[in-house]
């Protein structure tokens, strides 16, 4: 059997077979298609199954796709027209949040603008007090009314988001049945179903975000599960969330904001497995593709996950400058540098690089697909680091006569440079803001990245590594087998795992183990349910249980595990030990007379841990590791030197190599600067040490 | 001594900073009241071996500068050993107000004491009347804790536990948030230590050195720049009683790299808890200035060098022990319109108009069990409209966030009816002020609860800039009716309501010089009513309001000539000196 791995990013759509029995893995890469993203995606699926003999109606466990549809809706502001309905009375929560300013001594600050303006914000009455007694009946001719004008003003979608309705949710539901008699064809998105919790602004933002974000996605997972039926798929279809766990299409497309970042996080979770199967406890992930290049540091090989994500931040770095997303993600830093990210000169003659990108239509200058600005691939292509007869194994020929004319046109003749200096300079300064951003994050972090191991992968990732990571002052970097499709990888390598919460409201001294044991059971067998029908047999199912729990009177809960199996009276006290001992932890105190809490209670059922072996089926051949030299760009030497070009499928562990020279598998091209050295580890990864580390620039 | 290359600086420096962060989220997280957990009212200090500010945590104001300073001159380090906690809430030596409650933590390192950090929280209770402005002295306003150990090596001070717990309202919640800053100040001390081992370093006074002497350089750099010269502004406050304005007379003197600030000619100390302590003046000073003459610099105790205050003792700035200080913020507010209205003489690209005063509001009430409910609430306005652009609903140029409605219901005796911006409130200008928000609250205990008035810029409504008018005043209404002396308490029964506006920022430039369009898109969005649009900013919008009426705002705008109405208006208004108030009807005074 096999599982599938699929990634649909800004340029690319990566595509990535596992063999579960042999543990082997296959990839693919093909443009992504942006008027119609599934195309692509079925299109890479067809052909790497094809080349493999693989039948997609039998032979197929599962599909786990990613995407950043949804980020880039939002950012781009690109999805539906929005409407907030709220408590009447309650109308600016939305654009004022909590007031305070991300800022306080710039008095130039721009706040993030709602994603919905004042006019579709709309009060309806109604109320429903803090302990969820209704105070005020829905007035329902006049939520009739207001939905009406807002149809008639055009808005498309609409949030609903009622005080306390996570304690009560009666009237959002009933008002969600409103908008439908009145208009159904309006998406309507609940704040009591996206994320009920207490907080009316962060519930509100997130519930408007999931609603601005519902007719694209839905509308695309319709069409990928439709493209889908027609080829007769017969596994099942699953998507990844923003915090490495696994949903059903069905979730995603009603949730779409829980998809946020499934794209990115894949890569995250394949650089901690990396880290853990390779032992390297500190890791710097780097992921650079054609539109974005993402980071991800890496403690004790488990990417960090946070609640309190932003999206659509004013100012990159601040904290509170974006859109509050309170759900769970794993925690990123994300920037326009990409191979398609597009170079100029701006008004004061500097070259500049991105966050523009030439995407994959057109795409880079060198695809000969009407792309007409230089971007950094061309770049990269100059300076002989790609060859442009081996671009995606040949798949694709690059026209280095083409990059050179519109390097020289729009760059080196303006700022009175040679056609390679001007390269080097759009190489180098995407190298540096991508530093910039790493330092910043490790800066946010308080960590010296001079202790951590990069891990390069994404179509550019190794071409720009070398160079990134001598600005950083870090020491070593690796490249994993496929790295041009490794995010991909990173929907296979973690077990199939569904998580599952309920909210129920106990205070530790009215200890209830009859009602708790219920709340578990169902979720357990729900996710029995779900795991069986991915094919994953009862025997290897493995429940975790955990849950919120706070002192009575905190705002916020924090994660205890809680004991498996049937709870009895004695749990108690096991549980109040676990909650003070994690108290202690995260907080440093804790105390034993206050009461205690439980909110929510949580399971997240896995499968087995997948095989996933790292030696590469391709990896080893028979052939000469040395395939051919090329002219490529020295920056030490400041100039164009002929270099040794390796065959990535056929070095051996033991292999070693001085640099300047390149490594070339298909999906991408590892570059290795003067003064460095690559050796291919035991487990076929490529690992090259950056030599004489220069300071980092640019720090104060 | 050693010095730090400009790279190991850095790192240290955002080390540093990191640690204090990552502890005052975990405060903020871990608090039980909603001051602290909500609206982060609290911050974070870190300090070399002899007291001196080196850096503070992003989140929060930052009014903590001197507390460790302060509470070396009982304890000298000599006499501090390891697991020893140090409390005050000392609003000369602490924040201003009996509420700001500091825990003092000694990081050791190799035996002997290389610095401190500092966690402050604004305490729901402290006791005596509430949180309040009428008190007429500092005893009523609650107790007074001077700096004493509440540990002693890791051993409570069970005394001062009992003590404090018997003197106030919510002790379950006041205590746990003590702990919770505990908590918050140890581990930040100990992760101080352990960067302290990790880089080598022997203390920390070298590092606090170069921190604070790169911060006085910028600070002294960025003064420079601004010609030299004597800058006058005087502001009036509505004060406690609307017959006795408070004068706040400011003279600013930049002369080379230095700045003197000078409050002589301010109005005496109140009788009421309007009073500014000298720390708590110069804190507020400073972030004006920040905010305008230096905001890329990182302020330390290097920033503050350059500074010097004048506020005679025994004026509102520097009000004398024990007179009341707990509203001090009321008075506070006016301090930017102070220095901006002072640095407007030479920079007025870099001020904003006048914002909205800070307008809040105490409860106490009880639970369905009578025990007592505490309640604080502020009600946020706009801030005053900048050169180039318009300006937001918020707090400034200080910084507390808003308590969301759900919590305030589920913590606060009050149920609240509304919560939204007032059309038309915002100060019109080419640049237009935030616009102020309406909050209706409703007492919701079974028995009367005790509602304390803060309301200031109810006379005096933050004003203009170079032509732009001036925001809407602040207003306070008791059951629809009655508007009650803006600074005392009442008693309400269950079911009375109060409705308060925040103020709007005012404008900035004259109004009928704003682009057209923009007026159209704050007339589709009721920021700004159509008449509004007509009469101030002399647009004309069509009947389908969808677009502007050009050839009309053309002759609108012709008229009077292109200045409009805007010099008048703005002028700095003389202080009011009656003002009807008629506590009568229902509320009583307490």
């Amino acid at each position: 059997m096999y599982r599938i791995g699929c990634d649909i990013g800004g340029t690319f759509t990566d595509v990535v077979v596992l063999d579960t029995e042999r543990g082997e893995v296959h990839a693919g890469k093909v443009l992504t298609t942006p008027d119609d993203p599934a195309r692509a995606a079925i299109e890479g699926l067809r052909t790497v199954c094809a080349e493999r003999g693989i039948a997609l109606e039998r032979d197929v466990q599962h599909l786990i796709h990613g995407t950043t549809l949804v980020i880039n809706t939002l950012i781009q502001r690109a999805g539906a027209k929005t409407a907030l309905l709220v408590t009447e009375g309650f109308r600016d929560f939305l654009e004022i949040g909590r007031g305070s300013r991300y800022d306080n001594y710039d008095i130039n600050i721009d706040m993030p603008q709602p994603l919905v303006p004042r006019r579709w914000r709309r009060g309806i009455r109604e109320r429903i007090d803090a302990q969820g007694v209704v105070r005020t009946k829905l007035n329902e001719s006049q939520a009739r009314r207001v939905v009406r004008e807002l149809v008639k003003d055009g808005v498309e979608a609409m949030a609903v988001c009622f005080l306390h309705s996570f304690r009560n949710p009666v009237h959002e539901r009933r008002m969600r049945e409103l908008i439908r008699k009145e208009a159904p064809s309006i998406e309507v998105s609940l704040s009591c179903e996206v994320i009920p919790e207490i907080r009316e602004y962060e519930r509100a933002s997130t519930t408007v975000a999931n609603a601005f974000a519902l007719p694209p996605t839905r509308r695309y997972l319709a069409n990928f599960s439709e493209r889908l039926k027609q080829l007769r798929f017969g596994g099942e279809f699953l998507m990844m969330l923003s915090h490495g766990g696994i949903t059903t299409p069905e979730v995603a497309g009603q949730v779409p904001i829980r998809i946020l970042e499934s794209g990115p996080a894949a890569g995250a979770v394949l650089a901690a497995f990396l880290g853990e199967r390779l032992g390297y406890p500190r890791i710097l992930s780097f992921d650079m593709g054609g539109t974005t290049a993402k980071s991800c540091l890496i403690d004790d090989c488990k990417p960090q996950v946070t609640k309190e994500f932003e999206v659509a931040r004013m100012a990159r770095f601040k904290k509170g400058s974006g859109l509050p997303i309170n759900l769970p993600v794993i925690d990123m830093m994300e920037i326009g540098a990409g191979g398609g990210s597009i170079a100029r000169l701006d008004a004061m003659g500097l070259l500049t690089v991105g966050p523009l990108s030439a995407g994959a239509d057109p795409g880079p200058v060198c695809y000969g697909r009407r792309g007409t600005a230089p971007t950094v691939t061309d770049a990269d292509l100059l300076l002989g680091y790609l060859d442009p007869a081996y671009f995606l194994g040949g798949s694709m020929r690059l026209s280095k006569r083409a990059a050179a004319a519109v390097v020289e046109q729009q760059i080196a003749k303006p700022a009175r440079l040679t056609a390679i200096e001007a390269a080097w300079g759009i190489h180098n300064i995407v190298d540096e803001n991508m530093a910039n951003a790493a330092r910043v994050l490790a800066v946010e972090k308080g960590v010296a990245l001079a202790d951590y191991t990069m891990i390069a992968f994404g179509g550019a990732g190794p071409v720009h590594a070398f160079n990134v990571c001598r600005k950083l002052g870090i020491g070593r970097f690796l490249v994993p087998h496929a790295a041009g499709v490794a995010s991909a990888l990173g929907f296979l390598v973690a077990p199939l795992s569904f998580d599952f919460i309920r909210t129920y409201i106990l205070k530790l001294t009215d200890f209830d183990h009859t009602t708790l044991n219920r709340i578990y059971r169902e979720m357990e067998n729900e996710g029995r349910r779900l795991l069986a029908k991915a094919g994953v047999a009862a025997e290897q199912v493995t429940i975790m249980r955990s849950a919120d729990m706070r002192y009575a009177l905190q705002g916020r809960e924090i994660d205890v595990a809680i004991p498996s199996g049937p709870l009895g009276p004695e749990h108690r006290q096991h549980i109040l030990d676990a909650f003070a001992s994690a108290h202690m932890q995260k907080y440093n105190w804790s105390h034993p007379d206050l009461e205690v809490m439980g909110v929510n209670w949580k399971i997240v059922a896995s499968g087995p841990r997948p095989l996933v072996s790292l030696n590469h089926p391709d990896g080893g051949g028979d052939g000469e590791a040395r395939k051919s030299e090329r002219e490529m760009y020295v920056p030490e030497f400041k100039e164009m030197r002929l270099c040794p070009v390796y065959n990535r499928y056929h070095l051996r562990p033991g292999f070693a190599c001085e640099g300047p020279a390149v490594i070339e598998e298909r999906e991408s091209t590892i570059v290795i600067g003067a003064g460095g050295g690559a050796t291919v580890d035991e487990l076929g990864n490529v690992v090259v040490t950056v030599p004489g580390v220069s300071a980092p620039t640019g720090a104060c | 001594m050693t010095t730090f290359d400009p790279i190991t600086l850095e790192i240290l420096w955002n080390r540093c900073r990191t640690i204090l962060n990552e502890e005052i989220a975990g405060l903020i997280r871990a608090a039980f009241s909603p001051i602290i957990r909500e609206a982060k009212d609290c911050s974070a200090g870190l300090y070399d071996s002899a007291g001196n500010f080196m850096t503070h945590a992003d989140e929060g104001e930052c009014h903590i500068r001197q507390t460790v300073k302060c509470l070396l001159e009982k304890f000298s380090p000599e006499e501090l050993a390891p697991g020893d906690v140090l409390i005050s809430n000392d609003p000369w030596k602490v924040g201003g107000h009996i509420n700001d409650t500091a825990v003092v933590v000694p990081i050791f390192f190799n035996g002997r004491v290389a610095g401190f950090t500092a966690y402050l929280g604004h305490h729901i209770d402290m006791g005596g009347r509430g949180f309040s402005a009428d008190s007429t002295s500092l005893y009523e306003e609650g107790i007074l804790i001077p700096p004493v150990k509440l540990f002693s090596a890791g051993e409570p001070s069970l005394d001062i536990f009992e003590m404090v717990s018997n003197n106030i309202r919510h002790p379950e919640v006041v205590l746990s948030d003590i702990r919770a800053q505990m908590g918050a100040a140890e581990a930040a001390a100990n992760k101080i230590a352990a960067m302290m081992g990790e880089f080598g370093l022997t203390g920390l006074d070298e590092l606090s050195h170069a921190m604070i002497a790169s911060s006085e350089e910028a600070t002294r750099a960025a003064i420079t720049a601004i010609p030299d010269g004597i800058y006058r502004h005087t502001v009036y406050t509505d004060g406690y009683d609307a017959t006795d304005p408070v004068k706040m007379m400011l003279t600013l003197t930049i002369k080379g790299s230095d700045i003197i600030i000078d409050y002589s000619g301010s109005s005496p100390q109140s009788m009421y808890g309007i009073n500014l302590v000298y720390n708590h003046t110069l804190a507020l000073t400073h972030q004006c200035l920040m905010c305008t003459i230096f905001p890329h610099v990182r302020d330390n105790e290097g920033s503050y060098r350059p500074l010097s205050l004048i506020a005679p003792e025994g004026g509102i700035m520097n009000a004398k022990y024990p007179a009341p200080v707990m509203a001090r913020h009321l008075t506070g507010f006016y301090i930017p319109s102070a220095v901006f209205g002072a640095l407007a003489r030479v920079i007025p690209d870099r001020v904003v108009a006048d914002s909205a005063a800070v307008s809040n509001f105490g409860v106490i009430g009880t639970n369905e069990r009578g025990d007592p409910m505490v309640g604080i609430c502020t009600c946020l306005g706009g801030m005053g409209a900048r050169a180039t652009k318009d300006s937001p609903t918020t707090l400034f140029p200080f910084v507390i966030a808003d308590i969301p409605i759900e919590v305030i219901e589920n913590e606060f005796p009050l149920f609240v009816r509304k919560r939204e911006m007032v059309q038309d409130s915002g100060g019109p200008g080419t640049y237009r002020g935030g616009l102020g928000q309406e909050i209706e609250v409703q007492v919701r205990s079974q028995k009367p609860a005790t509602f304390f008035c803060m309301q200031e810029r109810i006379n005096h409504p933050p004003l203009g800039f170079r032509g732009g008018l001036p925001g809407a005043k602040a207003d306070l209404v008791i059951n629809n009716t009655i508007r009650p002396h803006p600074k005392k308490g009442y008693m309400l029964q269950p079911g009375d309501t109060v409705r308060i506006r925040a103020n709007g920022g005012g404008g900035y430039g004259p109004p009928v010089r704003r682009n057209p369009e923009a007026v159209l898109a704050d007339v589709r969005n009721e920021y700004v009513s159509a008449e509004q649009a007509r009469k101030v900013y002399r647009v004309a919008i069509d009947s389908a309001g969808a677009s502007v009426d050009r050839n009309m705002t053309k002759r609108l705008r012709a008229r009077n000539g292109a200045r409009g109405n805007g010099a008048k208006t703005t002028a700095r208004p003389r202080p009011r000196t009656t003002q009807k108030r008629s506590p009568r009807g229902k509320p009583q005074r307490v």
